[in-house]
């Protein structure tokens, strides 16, 4: 019932691929941003003496921000992250655009059940049930992306300062939570933009 | 980069698998490959490989129990 009518077109599975895909950059991205700066922190605990070390400890633990040793090395790593962020977040509106531009041409094809929907011929029954879910499972998936987005750009934002270790653990975790709407996303292309392309 | 690139590569097999017909093969196809890629973001880019994936495999138990019983009307209706 589900692969009755798949939305067609080439031109918007293209588009959509091509989303896929820049999602997918976003979320490498993000990814590099979130690591990078773990590497970088602990190349400069490394190159600190332990009294320094000792000192970033305490300076953390008061949430003072990074040691004097540490300062450049940091400067240079937030700078990179924050750019990266900047760059998984345009993506990731980019990719709400097109699901925006998706809709509102399901809109005017009248495909839209429960706000607008007629469908003619022996199939509108299962395609009215495939676009209830197409419906849900795309909006439900967009409104996770917009809080990883909000998510993003608060770390974005909080990097402006020195960051401390729990400012990079948050991260860490906002970074496995892209990563798991990313897994979503694989497979309801699967499920909705890849079957029925064939005949 | 080595797993960012197989996933790329993944994404044009499958779109290029989509448009050969190939019936009920088609779906399986695509589910494979889906499943393939899930698992490489699952190892390579939330962690998983480096630590136990105990928890992992628990929580995608209930995920997955939750998604059948809320797919019940799409599988079942004819």
């Amino acid at each position: 019932v589900l692969v009755a009518e798949a939305p067609a077109g080439p031109v918007r599975v293209v588009v959509q691929a091509l989303a896929l895909v820049l999602a997918r950059v976003a979320v490498v991205q993000a990814l590099v941003a979130a690591t990078d700066q773990r590497r970088q922190v602990a190349k400069v605990h490394h190159r600190c003496t332990p009294v320094q070390k000792s000192k970033s400890i305490l300076k953390c633990d008061r949430g003072e921000g990074s040691p004097a040793c540490a300062v450049e090395a940091f400067a240079d790593a937030r700078g990179i992250s924050r750019g990266l962020l900047a760059g998984a977040i345009l993506l990731g509106l980019l990719f709400i655009g097109l699901k925006g531009l998706e809709y509102a041409e399901e809109y005017r094809e009248h495909l839209v059940p429960g706000i607008d929907f007629a469908f003619d011929g022996p199939l509108a029954d299962g395609v009215e049930l495939f676009f209830v879910f197409y419906f849900v499972a795309t909006t439900l998936h967009a409104l996770h992306m917009l809080v990883g987005i909000g998510l993003l750009a608060t770390f974005a934002l909080l990097m402006r300062r020195a960051g401390d270790s729990r400012t990079r653990a948050a991260l860490h975790s906002a970074a496995l939570y892209w990563h798991f709407v990313d897994v979503v996303w694989i497979f309801l292309f699967a499920l909705i933009y890849l079957p029925g392309r064939s005949s | 980069m080595v797993s960012w690139l197989a996933l790329l590569a993944l994404l044009a097999l499958t779109v290029t698998l989509a448009y050969r017909p190939l019936g009920a093969f088609n779906m399986v196809a695509a589910l494979a490959i889906g499943t393939i890629k899930a698992a490489i973001v699952a190892a390579v880019f939330m962690e998983l490989r480096r630590r136990g994936s105990q928890n992992a495999a628990a929580g995608l138990f209930w995920l997955g129990i939750l998604l059948w019983l809320g797919s019940m009307d799409f599988l079942t209706r004819t």
